[in-house]
């Protein structure tokens, strides 16, 4: 399998476009769920060495990270930061009514998976419906420890296999109710090819 | 009065080594290992930053960095060019946790790591002096080289010195 070091920027336009359809769906499910708007950015798009990728992220504060394998056409994870403050909000909005530890209880966890769920579900769903790929996806983990370290554990479990990676990041915000998340896809160059010859095809290139 | 001492940052697969005073950081480990080096008589000290257990294992081999293996001898090394001896050089360890995992395969990554790194130390009679390693929590340290004290840092598992 050809790897991949170099986009054009085409390709970068049209996984941008990829992307914005993801992060569309996933905001939207988001909006159904707490009736409220969401904001989101122009995907953050790059294809990079492993190794580069912490430094992009560079955030050594304790947040909620709900975290999903991607199986199938495209190995690799999606990865869902919230603050934990966006999460308490969150998980207010959802539920009604506040949980007023400085911890995440039970209740608390499970809403916040079904988050993560129902946006990767969504944001994933979206991209293998338009690219016409199967991308399936593990069920989600929680986690609650610093931003640098969730991504840390993720570049070593890829980097056995895996030098590049197209690395998307995009991010939503719900003004009204002070909520900022991000979501992060991590997949190989391998992956890549696929998307990219799926992209080709849909062009007609 | 302290003199502020200079902050550098080691990132992943990086490896820094330097005279006193700095203090050596990195951030945010998860299933990585950091390895302190430290020649008290020298003045000198290390730290590595590594993801993989074995170059061996891996397809791609163009940074030793990545490797325990290597990226300890690579370490040795420096600190030897730099004038350090051998057989003063002090080790320290922290990381290889493991904080979620999808697959049976996952859950040694972290603990792989550390037994490389300690097997590696062995082999180069490199005494260990003290480590944190393992758990299901990320850390961030801070390697003092004056005083050879690292400083790990975790979110919910408090603070310790060793």
């Amino acid at each position: 399998m050809t790897e991949i070091k170099t986009l054009t920027e085409f390709q970068k336009d049209a996984l941008k476009e990829v992307g914005n359809i993801g992060i569309g769906h996933a905001t939207t499910s988001l909006s159904h769920m707490v009736n409220k708007r969401v904001w989101i950015s122009l995907p953050d798009l790059k294809l990079i060495p492993l190794i580069k990728v912490p430094a992009l992220v560079n955030n050594e504060a304790p947040v909620i990270g709900i975290i999903l394998e991607l199986t199938g056409d495209a190995k690799g994870f999606l990865l869902l930061l919230l603050s934990k403050t966006s999460a308490k909000y969150l998980i207010k909005l959802i539920l009604g009514t506040e949980n007023e530890t400085e911890t995440f209880d039970d209740m608390d966890q499970s809403v916040l998976k079904e988050v993560g769920n129902i946006m990767s579900g969504t944001y994933i769903t979206s991209l293998s419906n338009f690219l016409g790929i199967a991308i399936g996806l593990s069920p989600p983990l929680n986690i609650f420890d610093m931003a640098d370290a969730i991504i840390n554990q993720i570049v070593c479990m890829m980097s056995r296999d895996v030098e590049d990676v197209l690395f998307i990041n995009t991010e939503f915000t719900i003004n009204t109710e002070k909520i900022e998340g991000k979501i992060l896809i991590f997949t190989d160059s391998v992956s890549l090819s696929k998307i990219l010859d799926a992209i080709n095809r849909i062009s007609g290139n | 009065m302290d003199l502020v001492k200079e902050k550098i940052i080691v990132g992943i697969a990086d490896l820094v080594v330097v005279h006193n005073p700095a203090v050596l950081v990195t951030i945010g480990l998860g299933s990585c290992v950091a390895i302190s080096f430290r020649d008290p008589v020298a003045k000198f000290g290390g730290l590595a930053h590594i993801l993989l257990p074995a170059i061996e294992e891996s397809r791609n081999k163009d940074n030793p960095l990545k490797f325990a293996d290597t990226a300890i001898e690579k370490a040795v090394e420096m600190m030897l060019q730099k004038g350090c001896v051998k057989n003063r050089i002090e080790t320290k360890i922290a990381g290889g946790a493991n904080m979620f995992s999808f697959k049976e395969a996952d859950l040694q990554i972290g603990a792989r790591n550390v037994e490389a790194v300690r097997g590696k130390l062995g082999e180069m009679k490199l005494p260990i002096i003290a480590s944190d390693t393992g758990g299901n929590y990320g850390r961030t340290i801070e390697f003092d080289i004056a005083s050879g004290v690292m400083l790990v840092k975790s979110a919910f598992n408090g603070n310790k010195e060793i």
